[in-house]
């Protein structure tokens, strides 16, 4: 089959388009469709200092490149790592992130569960001192985007630019649904969380409208480093069957993944509507934004008998 | 004819594309990029007798 823009051989088809397209072609099209997404959603404004999430895969590999590519002129971009202490997974990862971050010319911070909590991911269950299996995607998240939200804020970054991509976005639709958390469901999109708080530094999602599969050809023909290991705990058994659900259907009907997309950005507005929006406030003991007394860092800190408080990044 | 998957020998009708040989071991496209060297597979792609093949799964990390 040829490319349907050059004629030369295509190596990826778009089903739904009925089109197909070379590396060069895909390319060009992938940048295309992120630079109309951060235009049509305000994403990233001139000047704007940008801290990009970069844990060494190819979502977020491939976000550092693009962005450096079109927005190193006007804006700073600041990398922000997070070794959590995964022996034989983030070390791995973090080799391509520091790899790419030098090649790009750009300035990169890494920040250790360690160094700020003082314990590895993979200790905790020692010091539980449970014998019963923890569930590791709930710690090692929580404390995650705690301290991103942290380090884009002691960087002053005015946004936070993660790598969800389009498959991601539709598997949190349809989990969001499946466990009737209206909540976290209104919450997806291009500039996910509690916009204008400023306890949150404003997440954004260049890559919501890109299919995982498009960005993974693109980080290959493009040669970005880029880590495709698993993390030895990843136990999120509910979003790989839903994965692997929307995955047949897309394959059936192709296309699905953008009309389910579509769908949920036309009920937006319906949601806003409604009301369902959560008061935030500030953590009784860190001060960090939560819908709770005490933020979720805090309450799984307690159970570690360790006082989040005393390990700010600042 | 005979093709490798991922180091896994398997018999195909000749002619055969990607898309029988993923069906033949329960992959489903979307899934995965097939690569043949350094050059990545369409679906529709003839095989050849021989042919060593890497599947490379889309979804990753954590």
């Amino acid at each position: 089959m040829k490319c349907s823009k050059c004629n030369n051989k295509a190596i990826y088809e778009r089903k739904w388009e009925g089109r197909a397209y070379c590396g060069s072609c895909l390319s060009e099209q992938v940048e295309r469709k992120v630079k109309q997404t951060i235009r049509e959603n305000n994403l990233i404004e001139k000047g704007e200092i940008i801290a990009v999430g970069l844990s060494g895969g190819k979502d977020s590999t491939t976000l550092l490149y693009i962005l450096h590519k079109y927005f190193s002129k006007t804006n700073q971009i600041i990398a922000i790592s997070i070794d959590e202490g995964i022996e034989g997974y983030r070390n791995e990862t973090l080799e391509r992130a520091k790899k790419l971050a030098c090649v790009l010319g750009i300035e990169h911070k890494i920040f250790s569960y360690k160094k700020i909590f003082g314990i590895n991911l993979d200790e905790i269950p020692e010091i539980l001192g449970e014998k019963q299996k923890i569930n590791w995607c709930t710690w090692c998240g929580v404390f995650r985007r705690y301290i991103l939200n942290q380090a884009a804020k002691a960087i002053n970054a005015d946004k936070l630019a993660v790598g969800h991509n389009l498959d991601d976005e539709v598997q949190g639709i349809f989990m969001n649904f499946f466990k009737g958390d209206l909540s976290r469901f209104q919450r997806l999109g291009a500039k996910p969380g509690i916009i204008g708080s400023k306890k949150f530094v404003q997440r954004i999602k260049p890559f919501f409208e890109i299919l995982e599969k498009e960005i993974l050809i693109y980080a290959m023909i493009n040669g970005i480093p880029f880590s495709n290991a698993e993390c030895p705990h990843s136990e999120e058994i509910m979003r790989r069957t839903t994965a692997e659900m929307i995955n047949k259907l897309e394959f059936e009907y192709p296309g699905t993944k953008f009309q389910i997309l579509n769908f949920y950005e036309k009920l937006r507005p319906f949601m806003t509507a409604v009301e369902i929006k959560e008061n935030i406030r500030s953590c009784e003991n860190c001060g960090e934004p939560t819908s709770r007394t005490n933020c979720m860092a805090c309450e799984l800190f307690d159970k570690l008998n360790l006082n989040l408080i005393e390990k700010s990044l600042q | 004819m005979q093709i490798n998957i991922n180091g896994k020998e398997i018999l195909l009708k000749e002619g055969s594309t990607v898309l029988d040989a993923l069906k033949s071991i329960n992959a489903n496209p979307e899934s995965v990029i097939v690569k043949r060297k350094d050059e990545i597979l369409l679906e529709g792609d003839v095989l050849n007798d021989g042919d060593e093949l890497e599947l490379i799964k889309v979804i990753s990390g954590g």
